[in-house]
């Protein structure tokens, strides 16, 4: 398990050269990584930038001059189910928001966005990452370990530690002495686990 | 207090959000002017391609560009024109399924062109 790396590559899908301009400047400005920014302003480009690039993130509006982003992002998770792809867009409709969570964005952010909102994205996506295995499935205990230590991403956040430091307390995780409040959430979690369940006759 | 006869009204947004526009700013850095000249030089290419959709007869025409510089516009703080481009785009997407005429947005065209205007002095002038 480990956070993608120090580099991040990040695909945003932008026709429009503002925004474009906005969102990789605000990710030039992320301290806690080298962020690694491609830009594809149509639907053609971004998908084969996807294949050839293989981008840790893709940020994707939903108009876009040569189709629709969403029939785009089933299609890049068809190619690769585990990518961090979250919607960019102008779209304030509630069907173009439930289709993107039901089709597997792993966020959706309103233009106009802020600087903050992109750095949000980039440490979600480094924390999603350290907590999904190889067979795409979250681990249990990793998912605990998540859990308790959201408050160390609002950290990150307010707080810019090096990277390696980040790396470091994830990735050691399973082998050193977890904090007191992770100890209490396996311990809880085991407990669930090896207690008896409720059987239908008792119910 | 300015007497009640100049008070606004009719809730019209501010021309520029400064707020906005200085969060813009701090994020680009440098790089500000030249965002802030793409923005007006692609802002005026909408325009033109919503009056020309217009004179055309074709409101589909007119709803991407209105769309785009509605998104635009709001990241560079400029509210007035983001709220002309929001009405005039979910007017126009109303037209193309059949709901009313593309004369009825005459006045919005007309008005989206003057707010583009005083938008751009607006800037230019700071």
């Amino acid at each position: 398990m480990t956070i993608p790396s120090a580099v991040i590559s990040v695909l945003i899908v932008e026709d429009n050269r503002i925004h474009r301009m906005c969102a990789s400047q605000s990710l030039a400005n992320y301290t806690q990584a080298k962020i690694l920014r491609h830009n594809a302003l149509t639907i053609a480009e971004a998908r084969d930038q996807f294949k050839t690039l293989n981008p840790d993130i893709v940020l994707l509006d939903i108009n876009l001059p040569d189709g629709n982003g969403l029939d785009l992002l089933s299609e890049l998770l068809k190619i690769r189910p585990k990518c961090f792809i979250v919607m960019m867009t102008g779209s304030t409709s509630e069907e173009d928001f439930k289709r993107s969570i039901t089709l597997g964005a792993r966020g959706y952010i309103l233009k106009p966005f802020n600087m903050q909102l992109m750095h949000r994205t980039v440490t979600a996506s480094r924390f999603y990452y350290a907590h999904i295995d190889s067979n795409n499935q979250v681990n249990r205990d990793n998912a605990n370990a998540l859990f308790v230590t959201m408050p160390d991403i609002e950290s990150h956040l307010t707080k810019p530690e090096p990277l390696a430091a980040v790396t470091e307390t994830v990735a050691t995780a399973p082998d050193s002495p977890p904090p007191e409040t992770q100890k209490e959430a396996i311990a809880q979690a085991t407990a669930l686990e090896t207690s008896p369940q409720p059987s239908a006759a008792s119910a | 207090m300015p007497p009640l006869s100049a008070q606004n009204t009719t809730h019209e947004p501010v021309l520029l959000d400064h707020g906005a526009l200085e969060e813009v700013r701090g994020v680009m850095k440098d790089k500000f002017p030249e965002v802030l000249s793409y923005f007006l030089e692609d802002s005026a290419v909408y325009v033109q391609q919503i009056v020309e959709g217009f004179v055309a007869g074709k409101a589909e025409a007119v709803v991407l560009p209105a769309h785009t510089l509605k998104s635009s516009a709001k990241q560079m703080g400029a509210m007035r024109l983001w709220d002309c481009s929001q009405i005039l785009e979910a007017t126009v997407r109303e037209i193309v399924k059949g709901t009313g005429d593309l004369g009825q947005i005459a006045p919005m065209i007309s008005q989206i062109q003057t707010v583009f205007q005083e938008t751009r002095n607006a800037y230019t002038s700071k």
